[in-house]
């Protein structure tokens, strides 16, 4: 049976969420899909002349980033469903465009982030780069919010 | 012989210029800057340019001509697209007219410098 297009999780730092990874992985598993993990990652932070890793360290650290995403992700995605990771470095909203422009196929798209930091207004922009995901996309944008599990008072428990 | 690589910047709106300037020189690069690209054009056919930084949307002769010049007249230089009205089908576009790189603004001049290091290494495995 042929597997359908990529479900892709989209980061912008490392600290990966795990109900976003758990609703993804259940989702290629049913879509019989492969799992992208997509981490736009700015290096230069919010510094506007700070000098990031050059040349060599680039490599270094986009490499170090793979390999943390994957092994963070593989402790949350059963063996069976195919992952990959890919980083990539630089303006975040910039590298989306450009990835996007190669006409990727995703059958959803997940944020992998916390809720704030899709919320979060930069500086030097009027939107959040986020903002740039949901109108770009032509796939569904899912934002997994972990279920309040807390009981109430004077509820049974069991 | 003057080994620095030279860069032009064009965009109409004269603060990207002024501000890229001084960060890029202090790199080591030769920068030029211009604020339409009538005046790019002329200017590039008296001297070659190794990168050359352009935003899309201006007046008279916009940033993909600029590109589409670059590439048959220099097909050496890496053109780096800089715009604010940044879509993946603008990206996609200068992507396959051959621009080296595509930035949406705004931006800082660490992402621009980064990108131009990456051209310079090129420039230079070509050589």
């Amino acid at each position: 049976m042929r597997r359908q297009a990529d479900i892709v999780v989209f980061m912008e730092d490392l600290n990966l969420q795990p109900v976003a990874v758990r609703y993804a992985a259940a989702l290629a598993r049913r879509m019989r899909a492969r799992l992208l993990f997509l981490l736009l990652i700015d290096p230069w932070g919010g510094d506007v002349d700070a000098c990031g890793p050059a040349g060599e360290s680039v490599r270094k650290f986009e490499s170090q980033c793979r390999v943390m995403v994957a092994q963070e992700a593989r402790r949350l995605v059963d063996e069976k469903v195919p992952m990959r990771v890919e980083v990539l470095l630089g303006d975040r909203r910039s590298e989306f465009l450009k990835y996007m422009a190669g006409a990727p196929a995703f059958h959803t798209a997940v944020w992998g982030g916390t809720e704030r930091s899709l919320r979060h207004r930069s500086a030097r922009g009027p939107q959040p780069w986020t903002a740039c995901i949901a109108r770009e996309l032509s796939c569904p944008f899912v934002i997994p919010r972990q279920k309040n599990t807390r009981r109430t008072r004077g509820t049974p428990s069991g | 012989m003057n080994d620095k690589l030279r860069i032009m910047v064009v965009d109409d709106e004269a603060i990207v210029g002024k501000r890229l300037k001084p960060s890029l020189e202090r790199e080591g690069y030769e920068v030029e800057t211009f604020g339409d690209g009538t005046s790019a054009l002329e200017r590039m056919a008296q001297k070659e340019f190794d990168i050359i930084v352009t935003d899309v949307r201006m007046d008279d002769v916009d940033g993909m001509q600029i590109l589409e010049h670059v590439r048959a007249h220099s097909p050496r230089s890496k053109v780096i697209i800089i715009t604010g009205y940044a879509t993946v089908e603008l990206a996609r576009e200068a992507l396959v007219k051959g621009a080296f790189d595509f930035i949406a603004k705004p931006f800082k001049p660490g992402d621009l410098r980064a990108i131009i290091e990456k051209a310079a290494v090129e420039l230079a495995q070509k050589e």
